[in-house]
């Protein structure tokens, strides 16, 4: 897979991806536009409800009145007939007679009703039952005539003077609401109020907003009335988004997380894709180095077995002690390499064993400089030493230790193609002791600069092999100050030099 | 034709160099060796070969630009790797 279609892959899945999103948003409020299209219809369904229901009990009341006014207002107590049902109305209350069939006392079986009446459900349905037992059991004429009836409503109705608050009272609207809305489902909290065709408030519940401009219902109460004043019922719903909102929570609060994890899984895929692509690139580059630096010794070696055994060739242009010492040279050489390689792996797996002692990194740094002694003088460079350090004796391991700055002297002197000037520092900061190797070579690109410390990375320079190597060394450093608890940092320059800065703890536990 | 055939070696490695210079000069091949792919075009200019071995992953110009070069010059002679 190259890097092109990584990329156009990349897009076309982020584009997908971008589009079900606005899909899946565009689906949500959907879903709430018709979850509040649902919720308008209930109220509405509900307010007509609340509306017929006023008007019902009104008739009720109206027609219980009417009832006892035919069976005589003003009689007396004494005449109330003991068998049957009736009412009688005073000015601010009706009273319920339903007949004592049982015999028991009359408190059991009267009711009265104060005015503004208070009836819950029960009751009216009772009142209708009463009502309907009258009308057919006994059969009353000038009840069914209803002709004295119209006339009366009639009557009733050119009443214009009645107060709303007469018509029903406020404790009665809000019992009749609340059913209501149970009846048709509806839970939330709302808000109500009462006005009239002038806007003026009659009844309101406390937290109606007169200035809200959510979402508000209104239906006519009284809608039968023509007469009177006409009469409007608001209702609002200070949470009906909130409400709507948690009705698709599930689905809003899944559909969430599963972008979550479906970005951040895309994501994930994309980085490694090109790391991989990276990795393989990286192991491609070793591969072909490694059979090159691989490929020599054995190339070497066997021309020089071919040079012996060629009959051909005069024994006296056989050197022997030469050829022998080649092969020598080679073998070891393909042994080292190979070690090399085998270490690494060794290394990948976390097999490695650190065996602390105490150091002092003085004298290693002489030490190691007194190997690359003769290398440097004989390139006409010099190696300097300015340790500063005060304290300069580490819990270390020595071996590897050891290794490190041979490696990073060995790669200051293989990358300076000049007269070399090696400079190393130390000195103490933080708990701990700083190495700094200065070199006046190529110096490395910012670009390459993060990923020297890499495993097989190499700065690419084609087939032009200036500088034979793995691209293991700068991994094996990095790792081993990282056992030791430190760090290792880089500045360069091209063509200036470059400086390695070590820091190593005095004591990594 | 007694002449002998003169062979271009360039090869950065020390050893191998030596070694194929003096094999193939037993043989009877009059054998310039040079350790890098620039000193190797400039000698390839200088005189006259019949044949070019040439090493790819070498120090300052590789052998494949080398071989191109070589190429542009004289399309003729054999040149091996």
């Amino acid at each position: 897979m190259n890097k092109k279609l990584i990329w156009i892959s990349s897009v076309f899945l982020l584009v997908s991806m971008a589009t079900l999103i606005i899909m899946q948003a565009m689906w949500i409020k959907n879903t709430i536009k018709i979850k509040r299209q649902q919720f308008n219809q209930t109220v509405n369904d509900a307010l007509s409800d609340i509306a017929k229901e006023i008007e019902k009990e009104e008739t009720i009341f109206y027609l219980a009145n009417m009832l006892t006014m035919q069976k005589g207002t003003n009689s007396k107590k004494s005449e109330i007939p003991k068998d049957k049902p009736f009412f009688i109305i005073n000015s601010d209350s009706i009273t319920v007679y339903i007949p004592d069939t049982n015999k028991t006392s009359k408190k059991d079986t009267s009711k009265v009703l104060k005015r503004p009446y208070k009836m819950n459900i029960k009751e009216i349905s009772a009142y209708k039952e009463l009502l309907k037992n009258l009308i057919e059991t006994e059969k009353i004429e000038k009840i069914i005539n209803k002709s004295t009836i119209v006339e009366s409503i009639v009557d009733e109705l050119f009443q214009l003077d009645i107060s709303f608050k007469d018509r029903i009272p406020q404790d009665e609207l809000e019992k009749i609401i609340k059913t209501s809305f149970e009846n048709k489902g509806i839970y939330n909290s709302y808000e109500y109020a009462v006005k009239n065709d002038k806007e003026m408030i009659i009844y309101q519940s406390k937290k109606y907003n007169y200035k809200n401009n959510n979402l508000e219902f209104r239906t006519q109460l009284f809608p039968h009335d023509f007469l009177s004043e006409t009469y409007y019922l608001y209702i609002q719903f200070p949470n009906e988004n909130k409400y709507l909102l948690s009705s698709i929570d599930v689905m809003f609060i899944s559909s969430l997380i599963l972008i979550i994890i479906i970005f951040t899984l895309t994501g994930m895929l994309i980085i490694t894709l090109f790391k991989q692509k990276r990795l393989s690139e990286i192991k491609n580059d070793f591969i072909s180095n490694m059979t090159h630096e691989l490929k020599t010794p054995i190339s070497t070696i066997s021309l020089a077995v071919q040079l012996l055994r060629d009959k051909s060739i005069d024994e006296k242009d056989k050197n022997i002690d030469y050829i022998s010492g080649i092969i020598d040279d080679e073998t070891k050489r393909l042994g080292l390499q190979v070690e090399k390689v085998l270490q690494m792996s060794i290394f990948e797996k976390g097999l490695i064993k650190m065996k602390f002692t105490e150091v002092d990194i003085h004298n290693l740094i002489i030490r190691v400089i007194k190997n690359f002694q003769f290398t440097i003088s004989n390139r006409n460079g010099i190696i300097v030493r300015q340790l500063n350090a005060k304290k300069s004796v580490i819990n270390a391991d020595e071996v590897h230790m050891t290794n490190i700055l041979s490696n990073l002297i060995d790669n200051a002197l293989k990358y300076t193609f000049k007269e070399p000037e090696i400079i190393i520092e130390t000195y103490n900061e933080d708990n701990g002791i700083v190495v700094s190797i200065k070199d006046n070579g190529i110096g490395i690109a910012k670009e390459h600069m993060s990923k020297i410390f890499d495993q097989f990375y190499r700065v690419p320079t084609g087939n032009v092999h200036n500088v034979k190597g793995f691209g293991l060394g700068l991994t094996y450093v990095k790792k081993i100050i990282e056992e030791h608890g430190g760090n290792i940092t880089v500045e360069s320059e091209i063509n200036k030099g470059s400086t390695f800065k070590i820091f190593l703890p005095f004591s990594n536990q | 034709m007694n002449q002998k055939v003169r062979i271009l070696l360039v090869e950065d490695d020390e050893n191998l160099g030596q070694l194929l210079k003096q094999y193939l000069t037993a043989k009877g091949y009059e054998t310039e060796w040079y350790v890098n792919g620039e000193k190797g075009f400039k000698a390839f200019i200088n005189s006259f070969f019949d044949f070019c071995i040439l090493d790819i992953m070498m120090p300052v110009k590789d052998g494949i630009t080398l071989a191109k070069e070589i190429r542009q010059i004289n399309s003729d002679i054999p040149i091996m790797f």
